[in-house]
């Protein structure tokens, strides 16, 4: 298996990852596999604080789960990221282990930087859609191509 | 009145009008109650010794007297036990359910035709009866009877009927108010039910995350390192979690297919690619699976469920029939409604005995090598079944089994 390499110029910062989950196992599960990944993490707890953290941290990605304090916790987060300008165009892989998806939410998965996984997902999946997002936009695909 | 020797009763009747209104006020909420304070009421207003509501009971093939007036011959009816007729005994009001031809006689002791308990058991003199049918159907007879001879009159009988018409009606009511409460009570339990299996998929999903998440990342460590055994390991152990999750996630489809069926999104999909990627998944070094059909076949169909649908035909072939190669086909076949979608999973495999083959889609039921809830088949069913289509399974013993699933594509 060939390992992740999260960025291709040497001397720029890991991309930062902030991971909003209000489970402990699941913070120190991506923590290990996205360091080791080549990424920086901050992970936080409490979906209250995470807008305005994820505001001032500017990371590369956000990986959200939906049910926290609240049924409709994440939902209230990605309302919030995606109507300030500051925040819209920060990818997020939206993760829940809910099984409806709530219309307003089907909506604003329709923007390409918003991608929904499904707990519980193979990291495999998580580590190639974080890769996916977090890719020049503009390239043509070689893989495509052939 | 016109009856000249039932006219001595006369002297005896309450207003029937006043009776009709009490009638009217009994609060219908539960049959028995209702009926036994109907039977009271008219009892006095014909000055009757006993009236019976009489309901046929299936089970014991009998007429049973369900609200008897409680009057003293209505005790001592209960005592005789002749609070129960069996249609196989006979007697008037068993003729009067069977008929429906009303009975009224002021000379019940020399009637030959009634029976020698009611007769001489209960010394009764005049009786008269009226089929009770309840939404046109027979549900039994109202039965009322008086120990003096020739006491009702022809108005009693119609008062009679009148009154078993508002039973009819009473009847009605009390049922359909007891049917919606016993459906209100099941809604409501299923909703609790539903909601409890939501939560716990969810948390059950939560809790799968991590550990999931852990024995990948413990896989990713054992084939940097080159250890292939731990490699193996993971997998295992990654595949128990797999099959753990799609057991929740099937009780949880199974649940909401029960509440009113599955909620579906539909929207234009390539059904080619579907079956391409979704067999890629499902394929294993033990079981080939190939992929016949064209290049491209757009549908408007709900993508994750039909390939929950496929997944769930793939994981029986490979379960019943392992080591045989399956052959998934995918074609267009127009039809006298539209064009259609026709998928089918053939493996040739032992093949499905021909007596499990009717219950093969109900839930639960599951082949000796199943390691899942015996769900697969029957969520595939439901599935194609919320599309509009169909899934139907042929199988030979020793040749192998094909499962048909055929959807809607377009309506001409």
């Amino acid at each position: 298996m060939a390992d992740m390499v999260a960025s291709t110029d040497a001397h720029a910062a890991p991309p930062l990852i902030v991971v909003v989950d209000d489970d402990e196992d699941i913070h120190s599960v991506l923590d290990l596999a996205l360091q080791e990944a080549g990424y920086r993490t901050r992970l936080l707890g409490q979906g209250a604080e995470a807008a305005p953290i994820i505001r001032q941290a500017q990371p590369a990605l956000v990986i959200l789960d939906l049910w926290m304090e609240h049924i409709d916790s994440g939902v209230a987060i990605l309302h919030t990221l995606h109507a300030d300008p500051t925040t819209r165009t920060i990818p997020v892989i939206v993760a829940s282990a809910h099984p409806f998806m709530r219309p307003e939410l089907a909506d604003l998965l329709r923007e390409p930087q918003y991608v929904f996984v499904q707990k519980p997902f193979p990291l495999d999946t998580l580590l190639q859609t974080i890769a996916a997002l977090l890719a020049p936009t503009t390239p043509s695909d070689p893989d495509r191509a052939a | 009145m016109t009856d000249t020797e039932t006219a001595q009763a006369a002297p005896a009747q309450p207003d029937f009008l006043t009776t009709l209104e009490r009638l009217l006020a009994i609060q219908a909420t539960a049959v028995m109650p209702a009926l036994d304070e109907e039977s009271t009421l008219i009892a006095h207003a014909l000055c009757a010794d006993k009236v019976d509501p009489l309901l046929y009971d299936q089970a014991i093939t009998s007429l049973v007297a369900v609200g008897t007036s409680t009057t003293p011959m209505g005790a001592q009816q209960h005592a005789l036990g002749l609070d129960r007729l069996p249609l196989a005994n006979g007697g008037r009001a068993v003729e009067v359910f069977q008929t429906g031809v009303p009975y009224h006689s002021g000379q019940v002791h020399t009637d030959q035709g009634e029976l020698l308990g009611v007769r001489d058991g209960l010394g009764i003199r005049s009786a008269m009866a009226v089929r009770l049918d309840v939404n046109g159907a027979p549900r039994g007879c109202v039965q009322v009877d008086s120990a003096q001879p020739n006491h009702f009159t022809a108005q009693d009988l119609a008062f009679t009927h009148a009154v078993t018409h508002w039973v009819s009606l009473l009847l009605q009511r009390v049922e359909l108010i007891e049917r919606q409460q016993r459906e209100a009570t099941a809604q409501a339990r299923q909703l609790v039910a539903e909601e409890l299996v939501t939560v716990l998929a969810h948390d059950l999903g939560n809790y799968l995350t991590p550990l999931l998440g852990t024995i990948h990342l413990l896989a990713r460590r054992a084939a940097h390192d080159g250890r292939t055994t731990d490699v193996k390991l993971a997998d295992q152990a990654a595949r128990s979690v797999d099959r753990l999750h799609r057991l929740t996630t099937d009780l949880l489809d199974a649940s909401r297919v029960e509440q009113g069926g599955l909620h579906l999104r539909p929207q234009p999909v390539d059904l080619a690619d579907l079956v391409r990627t979704t067999t890629d998944d499902l394929r294993t070094p033990q079981t080939t699976m190939a992929v016949e059909g064209p290049d491209e076949l757009i549908a408007d169909v709900d993508p994750d469920r039909l390939r929950q649908a496929l997944e769930n035909l793939l994981h029986n072939a490979r379960t019943h029939a392992p080591g045989s190669p399956v052959v998934v086909t995918l074609r267009r076949e127009e039809r006298d409604a539209g064009v259609w979608a026709i998928l089918r999973v053939h493996d040739q495999g032992p093949g499905i005995a021909p007596a499990v083959l009717d219950t093969l889609m109900q839930r639960f039921v599951r082949g000796h090598q199943s390691q899942g809830l015996g769900l697969g088949l029957y969520l595939a069913h439901s599935i194609a079944q919320a599309h509009g289509g169909t899934l139907t399974v042929e199988s030979k013993l020793g040749e192998g089994t094909t499962f048909q699933l055929a959807v809607p594509v377009a309506t001409s």
